[in-house]
């Protein structure tokens, strides 16, 4: 049996699809904690997941994605982490296969997502939301196992921003030269639906990705 | 006289705390000025001339010509910002010379590719920002004032 691997699932009112994710997850067979951080949902996303044998934990107050992760985080037992949206679906064999590439230089392993038009996405919608054809990597959810040791070492997100907690990540890592292993292969389907969490407005993402990479080159040139 | 005006099309720039982040949005490759560049920056944003900013600088550095020439020939380059036919007569210039100072009177610019997967990899930008997942405000440990500083100085 694996080290056991927690997915971190931080949801806002997910109850449409945060079963498909769960089940995907759980087809892996692998040794695996889900953890679902819910932040205010008004439906019955906590239900759906406890159903499931989900470890739950609840925001008072919603406080965002980024919140989310480090919620998941600090009750985390497992040995890896992976961070999962609640509305994507897992490869069949992707976990084991991150987790199998795993190598002693290696920190983290990363794999590619791919796009994908969620079924009930009209036509209408589908036509004035221009997604990637080809798989990707530079996401992080669903995408990057993680080894747990590193949070140790880099800390927890930042939660000034929304978006754009990866490129932070990325830096942390280069920072202690932790080394990330690409695999080209797709770990998971990314589904494009109607109310995205990524479907923000673009000049408010990239002032986040802006006071990032400020910080960044701040540190790297005081 | 010669003016420019930021490439909107392509180019997202931010200027908070002295320093301009420009990410072209279509490659992920983002640029960044020294204090001294980012004033020079703001200049040309605001309408001043290429002229007019020179003779502010030559005082301070003999080489300011020059250097002048090597920042705006990296941005047009770049495509960080675009020769414009109008510019603002009255726009008054605005550097700071204990800014310029701490630069050695150098304006820089630099380019770094070190983000282009991350920053290409989430753009997905069609709908209202409203429909997005946002937390409580009084969750995000940043004040009004903050917020609205930033925002005035954001580029739109």
């Amino acid at each position: 049996m694996n080290d056991l691997i927690s997915v971190i699932i931080p949801v806002k009112n997910g109850s449409k699809y945060i079963e498909q994710a769960i089940n995907g997850i759980l087809n892996q067979k692998m040794n695996v904690e889900i953890i679902v951080v819910d932040d205010c949902s008004a439906d019955n996303t906590i239900e759906i997941a406890q159903n499931y044998g989900c470890k739950i934990v609840k925001h008072e107050t919603s406080k965002g994605q980024v919140a989310g992760k480090n919620s998941g985080l600090k009750v985390a037992e497992g040995k890896y982490i992976l961070f999962h949206d609640h509305d994507d679906i897992m490869m069949e064999g992707a976990l084991q296969k991150l987790y199998e590439e795993f190598e002693p230089d290696f920190m983290a392993v990363e794999a590619k997502v791919q796009d994908w038009y969620s079924p009930d996405l009209s036509e209408e919608e589908r036509a004035k939301t221009l997604i990637k054809q080809e798989p990707y990597w530079g996401l992080f959810t669903g995408a990057i196992l993680i080894k747990k040791e590193v949070f140790d070492s880099v800390g927890y997100f930042s939660e000034a921003t929304q978006t754009g907690e990866i490129i932070e990540w990325q830096s942390k890592m280069d920072s202690n030269n932790f080394k990330v292993k690409k695999i080209d292969f797709v770990s998971t389907l990314r589904r494009i639906h109607s109310t995205n969490f990524g479907k923000t407005n673009q000049k408010t993402e990239f002032k986040n990705y802006a006071a990032i990479l400020r910080a960044k080159l701040k540190k790297n040139n005081p | 006289m010669t003016y420019y005006k930021p490439n909107d099309s392509k180019m997202f720039a931010d200027i908070t705390d002295g320093m301009a982040i420009i990410i072209n949005s279509e490659t992920g490759v983002y640029y960044g000025f020294n204090e001294l560049g980012t004033e020079v920056y703001s200049n040309l944003i605001n309408g001043v001339s290429s002229e007019d900013i020179i003779n502010k600088l030559k005082p301070w550095n003999n080489n300011a010509e020059n250097n002048f020439k090597e920042f705006m020939d990296f941005i047009l380059k770049n495509e960080i910002m675009l020769v414009s036919n109008d510019g603002n007569s009255n726009a008054e210039i605005e550097i700071n010379e204990e800014t310029a100072k701490v630069c050695d009177y150098i304006l820089k610019a630099d380019e770094y590719l070190d983000a282009q997967e991350l920053l290409l990899a989430d753009p997905i930008h069609e709908v209202k920002e409203e429909e997005g997942w946002s937390p409580e405000k009084s969750s995000l440990n940043e004040n009004k004032e903050d917020v609205a500083r930033r925002e005035a100085k954001m580029v739109q």
